[in-house]
């Protein structure tokens, strides 16, 4: 899991924690990379970051748009850095606090029940209720 | 990097993470510039601001912004050759090097 190569970067954001999580897992499951990041710019639009090597980034972010385009929606936006610059460190680094908090409790690779266990921990934080067909995960 | 006004400022600002996230690296392949601070304030909006001499935030604020724009949607990009003192200061509230 640790691999020597963590180079590269994949991001995804997209509209809506349901799909950013079946984003994250699919992206997981699809290559080797970790996820380390992400970020609320509370718009609404949930970003996961990820970092492996190059083709593993590609194949990754590619599982992941393929994975939420099938669920209906479209992602808004999606990249690979292959090559960050060292400074980008500074704030990808954030991210990776607040991934702690958020899913400290679950392993790197998110497997379905883990995400709908994710879904069922943030669906029992929010003061609304969701509606029964949302949770189909 | 505490930024106190004495070098352009550069700023790019996008909806979302992402495209701030590519074009903060390419802003930082494209000339000589320093990261000063990402902002993500939860207002949908997400900011990036460098510092260097004017010529190389220029060709940075303009590399940051084309490729923000390809890949999603860019609100804003300016460039501040001379910014007053209390910019700096607002500037460095988000700080990148201040936990």
């Amino acid at each position: 899991m640790h691999m020597a190569n963590f180079v590269a970067l994949g991001l995804i954001e997209t509209f809506g924690l349901v799909f950013a999580l079946e984003a994250a897992d699919a992206m997981c499951k699809a290559a080797d990379v970790e996820l380390i990041g992400y970020e609320n710019v509370a718009s609404g639009y949930i970003s996961i970051l990820v970092s492996g090597d190059v083709g593993a980034c590609q194949a990754a972010v590619e599982a992941g748009v393929r994975v939420v385009e099938e669920m209906g929606t479209e992602v808004y936006s999606s990249v690979v850095i292959p090559s960050p610059h060292p400074d980008l460190k500074k704030i990808t680094d954030r991210f990776r606090s607040s991934l702690d908090g958020f899913l400290g409790l679950v392993g790197v690779h998110l497997s379905t029940k883990a995400v709908s266990a994710i879904w069922s921990i943030v669906a029992s934080n929010l003061s609304f209720s969701i509606p029964k067909a949302v949770t189909f995960l | 990097m505490r930024y106190y006004g004495e070098e352009a400022l550069g700023l790019v600002e996008t909806v979302g993470m992402v495209p701030a996230i590519h074009a903060a690296d390419q802003m930082l392949k494209a000339a000589n510039v320093e990261l000063i601070s990402y902002e993500n304030i939860g207002s949908t909006l997400v900011t990036v601001m460098i510092k260097g001499d004017v010529a190389a935030v220029r060709a940075a604020v303009d590399a940051g912004a084309a490729a923000a724009a390809k890949i999603g949607k860019l609100t804003a990009h300016n460039v501040m050759p001379r910014p007053i003192k209390p910019v700096g200061d607002i500037v460095s509230v988000h700080d990148i090097d201040v936990y």
